[in-house]
């Protein structure tokens, strides 16, 4: 190759790539570096008072990196190939959850920050609430209600209410108006009316009583008078009124989603199908091409974290008619981070053009478990806007939201 | 207003910088990898990079960082998934018609750059599509200048041998 053909060379690879599609990468850069510059001066903040404390000279570690210069040799996650363009949605931006620090603040009656206070709150059997908009479970803690109101409220008896599982917390379930709470215990579905001050156990029917090895997850039917408990051997349906039933759906993952205003569906990823149900009969089902998990579902809408076509993982809405794919807003989903590990969800639909999100920006090269900061978040999918409603520590991750209470 | 030792002049800096340079970055890490997806992720980790350091570098060569950033990475990377088909892959870009010029010629270019070996594909990239001098590829790839000169030879040597479609497409331009 001549010097002359050097000179083509060069051309030729510039000209090759000099219609790239342009990708705003600066701001959220902008931002992930300031939050890894805000942690590395907590690190050092409090590495400072531990050597003032001790007035002992240890070695400071601070994650993240050290100061060198020097780049860190960690490689970004493995990728595929992309194949977004067949089906239509190549032009969607990526979303980086670690935008959301600049994000504006939606309408809520969350505060700005949520945090469970340090003593336990008054205990909400005697000091009822107008409705509660959020649980928040601790292990070791009764389980703790913010009010509407601001106020926040204990059920009492509910710290040792799980015991001998793997992992000792309640995963409690608020009814989308927030008037009722329920939660697998030991000895079955503790169910409290926070408006009422009232509570009832609905026991284990004997075919899933036997000890588990986890907590089985609830959810509230459509009306709020039963509850559907998501066990591995299969779901049932416990009444208020003391009945208790197999519930008809699929035992396979993911379990199915209530509409709280109407039908329970479900996505058989192995059938590759959207299913409903109307009481016990499958009365419709259509076929997908995303997968997903952690599901919601409303208003002739379905959200899950999922991907569609391609390799990322981001919140994802789809129409219950046709699984035609309504919104997606693809992340880079680095290590599963928002997929496989959980640090995304849709949680539920604000309105018709509004999903509800549970999210942590995180990554696992960069922060220790525990570090992240999760946020609700409205994300308006017709828009494409996101907006925080609140945000707190990393006990937020298993906090049940009252849907229609947010706002 | 002073946010962690950061101000909002080092944010707009910053972002002057990094909006400038950002294409030429993804540009260089498609040549690099071959792959859109993650030419798009090399050069967001090396941006995020940057910011983390941005008092640092703000004075000095941020876009020489950025790019020794990015081949460090696309070494760890590729040392981990080296047995995983290395083959160019068609980006968003690339469905279009066949017709399509620019998208022939890159899949072309993609396809050629992918019979070199790592080490002489960062060298051909770096001396021939950022233009920077012998020196200058040898600090960002932390080799000596006779290395980037030899690898440099080994590349032309098996892309004149190797890639006759590469030839005539530098033919046609040049």
């Amino acid at each position: 190759m001549s010097s002359m053909n050097e000179t083509g060379l060069s051309e030729l690879l510039h000209d090759a790539t000099e219609d790239l599609p342009a990708r705003d990468l600066v701001a959220s850069a902008w931002a992930q570096g300031r939050v890894v510059r805000r942690r590395r001066r907590a690190g050092v903040v409090a590495g400072v008072v531990a050597l003032v404390a001790t007035a002992v000279a240890v070695p400071m570690v601070v994650a993240g990196g050290g100061s060198s210069g020097r780049p860190e040799p960690a490689p970004p996650a493995a990728t595929s190939p992309s194949t977004e363009d067949e089906v239509g949605v190549a032009t969607l931006p990526v979303w980086d959850p670690f935008t959301l620090a600049d994000a504006p603040r939606g309408e809520s009656v969350l505060p700005e920050v949520v945090a469970p206070p340090e003593r336990l709150p008054p205990d909400v059997l005697d000091n009822p609430l107008p409705a509660a908009v959020l649980a928040w479970p601790e292990e070791g803690r009764d389980l703790m209600l913010l009010g509407t109101d601001g106020e926040w409220r204990c059920v009492p008896g509910t710290a040792d209410a799980v015991t001998g599982t793997l992992d000792d917390v309640l995963r409690p379930s608020l009814s989308s108006d927030g008037h009722r709470v329920a939660m697998a215990t030991n000895d079955g579905v503790l169910v409290v009316d926070v408006t009422e001050g009232t509570q009832q156990l609905l026991p284990w029917p004997d075919e899933i009583a036997a000890p588990s090895d986890t907590i089985p997850d609830v959810a509230w039917m459509p009306g709020e008078q039963t509850v559907l408990v998501h066990h591995w051997k299969g779901g049932w349906l416990l009444g208020l009124d003391g009945s208790a039933a197999p519930a008809p759906y699929d035992a396979a993952y993911p379990p199915p989603f209530v509409d709280p205003d109407g039908p329970v569906r479900q996505h058989l990823f192995d059938d590759r199908l959207l299913v409903e149900w109307d009481g016990d009969r499958r009365v419709d089902e259509v076929p997908t091409d995303w997968w997903g998990e952690r599901y919601a579902t409303r208003f002739g809408l379905v959200g899950f974290t999922g991907a569609v076509g391609g390799r990322r993982a981001g919140p994802v809405v789809v129409s219950a008619d046709d699984a035609r794919v309504v919104a997606y807003a693809p992340t880079r989903d680095r290590a599963s981070v928002y997929s496989d590990n959980g640090y995304l969800s849709v949680i539920g639909f604000l309105d018709p053009s509004t999903a509800l999100i549970k999210v942590a920006p995180m990554s696992f090269r960069t922060m220790d478990l525990g570090e992240e900061t999760w946020h609700l978040v409205a994300w308006d999918f017709e828009s494409g806007e996101f907006s925080t409603l609140t945000q707190g520590a990393t006990g937020m991750r298993r906090i049940s939201v009252a849907v229609d209470a947010v706002r | 207003m002073s946010v962690v030792g950061v101000d909002v002049g080092d944010e707009q800096a910053y972002t002057a910088w990094a909006a400038g340079c950002q294409q030429r970055l993804l540009r260089s890490a498609l040549l690099l990898t071959g792959d859109l997806a993650r030419a798009e992720d090399l050069v967001q980790e090396a941006l995020v990079k940057v910011a983390v350091r941005w008092t640092r570098l703000r004075d000095g060569n941020p876009t020489a960082y950025a790019r020794t950033v990015i081949h460090h990475d696309h070494v760890s990377w590729w040392r981990r998934h080296r047995r995983e088909s290395p083959a160019p892959t068609r980006d968003r870009h690339d469905e279009r018609p066949a017709h399509d010029t620019e998208t022939e010629r890159r899949m072309v270019v993609l396809t050629a750059l992918a019979r070199l070996t790592r080490a002489q594909r960062a060298v051909l990239v770096l001396r021939h599509f950022d233009d920077l001098s012998e020196r200058e590829t040898a600090e960002i790839l932390g080799v000596s200048v006779g290395t980037v000169k030899s690898q440099n030879a080994a590349a032309l040597a098996r892309l004149r041998t190797g890639a006759p479609e590469l030839l005539d497409l530098i033919g046609r331009i040049s």
